[in-house]
């Protein structure tokens, strides 16, 4: 697979930057997601695409490796932002943005491992 | 004219103050973490105007959310409803993931080179039935056109006698490898075969797949299938509802350049418009203008030109036409996940 992840390299770096400053309510958040999604909890870890591919976001980009209650609060943080069908596909400036305020609130995790 | 344009926005809490009134819009969120406003203002609201300049003094020193995402909404009176001739069909119950992420195959040698658009599909759609949203009739994976209909809505369109269109059958992904039956080479096949042949169904005609998937035909289709793939496999294939994917067979219908596209209704920019005329911008910002003497005839039709960019498993993709017809079939059956949006004639487009 020909990973074309140059481009979003500035995305990818603000998105680590913003985890990095948040990585303290990881745990706290973890917690939530599992109050608020209680079916999900148990059913492992889901690799979230950084870049989602309803926006245009590349299959081959990056991923992290999150529990899959805080995989589905991630992803409603980003479809509250841009609508799920709507045919919306995000240029780099608009991704860092939507980005940026997602993970600022909820940081990814940036441990060995969990991001591929 | 009386259609009354609005536009939804979703403006960042932190900022709305900025531009908009405490009391405007609506909270969205999860619990204590709502961070976003719903706001809806009137597409001619001279505040809209000054978001680009807004965004521009939050950026200057790091990359800060105002406005995300938006849409234009259009309410038209029963009046002008009644008499479109065309309306924008558009799948509002949209699932994941894309057709080619599950087998579909697309042919990309004639497309265009600077803007990509005009890929064709070469297979059947390929989807994971699985994930199709409960309740809905047509749906479509998130990628424009790989658009889906129910049976029901299928036997509905087949004795409707409308035109230009077919309705290809979709595969599941998890029988996409299985070949199809052929109807000949086994007995229940051939006893479908002379049973559709009172009813004139070719057995390559779309018309017949529908046919066979028929309540009515549930018998001798379990047969056929399990002298073909044998009663296991057969037993999977039982449990797997029945989709079509509408394609058009019509003429593209060329798009008016009075339609206007764009990045934002509030910004000049139209920076994905390709010069070789195909694509003509990101997002369609007015109504859809079309020439309708070129769709006289067909109630389906997809648009000759495009809009949208190359992006992940995106391509630049046409719209969709429906006739009044396909209209009023779809709300006689109550059909639930599309959204209809009068388009315009303009006849020198």
């Amino acid at each position: 697979m020909v990973r074309n992840i140059a481009q979003y390299t500035r995305v990818y770096l603000a998105v680590i930057e913003a985890s990095r400053q948040a990585w303290y309510k990881l745990v706290d958040l973890y917690s939530e997601a599992e109050v608020m999604y209680p079916r999900m909890v148990g059913m492992g870890n889901a690799w979230h695409h950084i870049l989602s591919k309803y926006l245009g976001g590349p299959a081959s980009g990056l991923q992290a490796r999150l529990p899959a209650p805080y995989h589905q609060f991630i992803a409603n943080a980003i479809r509250e932002i841009e609508a799920y069908g709507l045919g919306t596909r995000l240029q780099p400036d608009q991704w860092l943005k939507m980005l940026v305020d997602v993970h600022t609130r909820y940081p990814l995790p940036l441990l060995p491992g969990a991001w591929r | 004219m009386a259609v009354r344009e609005r536009i939804e926005l979703r403006v960042n809490v932190d900022h709305a103050d900025l531009l908009f009134r405490p009391d405007e819009g609506e909270l969205l969120g999860q619990r204590r973490h709502a961070h976003l406003k719903r706001i809806v203002v009137d597409l001619s609201d001279p505040r809209l105007a000054r978001i680009p300049e807004i965004e521009k003094e939050l950026n200057a020193h790091r990359p800060v959310l105002f406005v995300g995402g938006w849409r234009i909404i259009r309410e038209y009176t029963e009046q002008e409803v009644g008499e479109a001739r065309l309306f924008k069909l558009w799948c509002a119950a949209v699932f994941e993931p894309a057709g080619e992420e599950c087998g579909t195959v697309y042919d990309e040698s004639g497309v265009c080179p600077v803007c990509k658009a005009g890929r064709r599909q070469v297979s059947d759609l390929v989807v994971d039935v699985r994930r199709v949203p409960r309740g809905k009739e047509y749906v479509s994976t998130y990628v424009v056109g790989e658009h889906m209909v129910s049976q029901r809505i299928a036997e509905a369109l087949a004795e409707s006698g409308m035109t230009g269109f077919a309705l290809r059958p979709v595969r599941d992904v998890r029988l996409a490898k299985d070949p199809p039956i052929p109807w000949d080479e086994v007995p229940s096949g051939r006893a479908l075969l002379k049973r559709a042949a009172p009813a004139g169904m070719a057995r390559d005609h779309w018309r017949f797949i529908v046919w066979v998937n028929r309540a009515e035909q549930a018998q001798l289709l379990a047969a056929a299938q399990d002298e073909f793939y044998g009663s296991a496999r057969a037993a999977r294939h039982r449990k797997v509802r029945a989709w079509y994917q509408p394609v058009a067979t019509s003429k593209p219908v060329p798009i008016s350049p009075k339609s206007v596209f764009g990045e934002r209704p509030f910004e000049d920019p139209n920076p994905y418009a390709c010069p070789m005329g195909d694509t003509l911008g990101h997002y369609l910002l007015s109504e859809l203008y079309v020439d309708c003497s070129a769709a006289a005839g067909s109630d389906f039709a997809c648009t000759a030109h495009y809009w949208g960019f190359e992006a992940g498993y995106h391509r630049p993709d046409p719209f969709f036409l429906v006739s009044q017809r396909w209209r009023r079939l779809f709300s006689d059956l109550g059909v639930k996940g599309h959204e209809l949006e009068v388009v315009r004639c303009d006849e020198r487009g």
